[in-house]
């Protein structure tokens, strides 16, 4: 069975979704059949190694797989990489081409190092090869790179635009998606098109109709309505209830960091009755409790201090 | 894209040739090792380079970070006979002397700074280090750095950046108004080659302007946006660390305009919060910026319930805040 990421991933500019003027931008530059060095950011799912892929293809054609090769995360980020890998690659003559390309996908994770290194490289390679670098923050790239690159970026896809995507497939695929069912799909995938994808493909294996209830139960592991009756039970001043439920979501083994970011979202949400002004003050708590944790402090503390606060508010 | 060629009379810079006088009489007076410290973009390379054309000598660059080395190889070691070897050898085709240009002193300052004072009196060859940040002049690196000459270079003027992507627009036979140069210039932060990037992608797509550099170009429409408590409409999506400092920065200034006595105490409580977990963003961090969007849109957002009377936009006092 083929991966749906790949079946569903663009060809053409124009099947991008939801990036009009960025994608002008490139199809300008494809058009002139000369590529500067570049950096696509712009948060993930959203379309940028689609369309450093689609590029690539627009501009050498049959050969695009010779004078391309992408770099992911999985591959290894040190210096020693760069000075052997992709120096290897971008040294060596482009097929039947002007110049190769270089993508580094997820490039938030290169090395400064490597990213120093780098920057000789493009200028001594530049009459071959031309580096893209993907990333979800344009300032993980150092400054040297950063003006030495056209800028691209990316923005997240609106309702519509994942709809259109949600259709586009379930047509295809034969699947039943009600407007609930949407509705869960986008929230869950926060208009991440891989997620998404991966996510649709998971639930059509078990039914060809999915429902917004299944899509909430399979997609994060943490169950929502369960979550949002701990905030409650815990603003209503009675911790020690609110307390059993986040310790049943620890031994179920959901990450401390999955429950964190569901509270944010279902506080931020108008779901939850909370006074605006405590909102703020919430919210301050809260990324109080995330920072310590990823400082290194016991997830399951900072978690019923977070929710100690909460019953705290009541008076 | 053809730019000018690296000589002298092309270098530019803020003022009357201040760099360049004080580059070039030191050189008059036998200095042979040099620092060039300053902001990227702002024509260290350029300068070196030049020299080099001028005085008809060689020219290598060096950038420590392509050096390939074991894991158990004693780098400090390793540089230095590098660095020797390559201020000691000239080319076998010409016996002219040359210009070796280092790109990172602050790695072999975190190798070992000794490293600068053992290849002061190394041969004839013209040494330039180039320097980024204030490392040289950490007190503990004073000693090694004493017997270079230090000369610092300044982002450029917006001016200056129109005037040299003036001079390549004509050069290349670009078509473009003087506005839209204006526009590329203003995008550039002072930063040379940022400008000549953003030039040359208006070159190669035949007149689409660029994206701005610096993401803050909506910054009034999200202003607007907070002051008048509807967020839904505009784009937050905060893309890096130094684009939350600026609307800090915004927002700082232009929030007593809007709002008074306990709505202003909030916003500056959400506002220093936020600042305060920017400066906790390290390297990977950046789940964070999900609160501070919260905090800085929605919630001084919700401070606020109708346009005021008058907000003056003009910049802040950059000046005063760093």
């Amino acid at each position: 069975m083929d991966l749906w990421i790949e079946k569903y991933r663009p060809n053409a500019f124009d099947d991008i979704l939801g990036q009009r003027d960025t994608i002008e931008k490139l199809k300008a530059m494809a058009k002139a059949g000369e590529v500067q060095h570049m950096i696509l950011s712009g948060p993930p799912g959203v379309g940028k190694t689609t369309s450093a892929i689609v590029l690539a293809k627009t501009i050498f054609g049959d050969q695009w797989s010779h004078n391309f090769i992408e770099l992911n995360a999985s591959d290894d980020r040190k210096l020693s990489v760069i000075q052997g890998k992709v120096k290897e690659f971008a040294r060596s003559k482009p097929i039947d081409a002007p110049f190769k390309m270089i993508l580094f996908d997820e490039a938030d994770s290169l090395t400064q190092e490597a990213q120093q290194a780098l920057r000789r490289m493009m200028e001594e390679y530049s009459g071959t090869c031309r580096f893209i670098f993907s990333v979800n923050y344009q300032n993980n790239i150092i400054e040297p790179i950063q003006s030495r690159c056209a800028i691209f970026r990316f923005k997240s896809l609106s309702e519509e635009d994942v709809y259109e995507f949600i259709d586009k497939i379930s047509r295809q695929e034969g699947l039943e998606v009600d407007d609930d069912a949407k509705k869960a799909l986008f929230f869950v995938s926060k208009g991440d098109l891989r997620a998404l994808t991966n996510l649709m493909q998971s639930l059509s294996t078990v039914s060809k109709k999915i429902e917004a209830e299944v899509v909430y139960k399979s997609s994060g592991t943490v169950n929502l309505e369960r979550l949002k009756k701990a905030i409650e039970l815990a603003l209503s001043g009675k911790y020690l209830e609110a307390k059993a439920i986040i310790s049943s979501f620890i031994d179920e083994g959901v990450g401390p960091k999955e429950i964190i970011s569901e509270t944010f979202e279902l506080i931020t949400s108008s779901d939850i009755k909370v006074d605006e002004k405590m909102k703020g003050y919430i919210i301050e708590k809260l990324a109080e409790a995330e920072y310590r944790i990823v400082e290194g402090a016991t997830p399951f503390i900072q978690l019923q201090s977070f929710f100690a606060f909460l019953s705290s508010l009541k008076r | 894209m053809q730019l000018p060629k690296e000589t002298i009379s092309n270098f530019i810079e803020n003022g009357y040739g201040r760099i360049k006088n004080q580059f070039l009489s030191a050189i008059e007076k036998g200095k042979k090792r040099f620092i060039f410290n300053g902001a990227y973009g702002t024509g260290k390379t350029f300068l070196a380079k030049a020299f080099a054309n001028d005085a008809k000598l060689d020219f290598k660059e060096i950038n420590l970070y392509t050096l390939e080395y074991g894991e158990e190889d004693d780098t400090s070691k390793l540089f230095y006979s590098y660095i020797t070897q390559e201020a000691m050898s000239t080319s076998i085709f010409s016996q002219r002397k040359k210009v070796l240009y280092i790109t990172d002193i602050e790695k072999l300052i975190k190798v070992n700074p000794s490293i600068l004072k053992k290849i002061k009196d190394l041969s004839d060859t013209l040494i330039i280090f180039e320097s980024h940040g204030s490392d040289i002049f950490k007190a503990d690196n004073r000693q090694f750095v004493s017997d270079y000459v230090i000369i610092n270079f300044y982002k450029i003027n917006e001016k200056n950046v129109e005037l040299y992507l003036r001079k390549v627009a004509m050069m290349n036979s670009i078509n473009i108004s003087g506005a839209k140069l204006a526009e590329i210039a203003a995008n550039s932060d002072g930063n040379i080659m940022s400008a000549v990037t953003d030039l040359q992608f208006y070159y190669i797509t035949g007149g689409v302007i660029p994206v701005h550099r610096n993401p803050d170009s909506n910054i009034f429409a999200r202003l607007n946006a907070i002051f008048s408590g509807d967020v839904s409409n505009v784009d937050t999506y905060l893309s890096s660390q130094q684009e939350v400092k600026v609307f800090e920065i915004w927002l700082a200034e232009k929030l007593p305009m809007v709002f008074e006595g306990y709505s202003l105490y909030n916003a500056f409580e959400y506002l220093s919060f936020s600042d305060l977990l920017l400066n906790k963003i390290k390297a990977q961090n950046w789940v964070f910026l999900k609160y501070i969007r919260f905090l800085l849109f929605n919630m001084i957002g919700s401070l606020s319930s109708k346009m005021p009377v008058r907000v003056d936009y003009s910049g802040p006092k950059w000046g005063l805040y760093y």
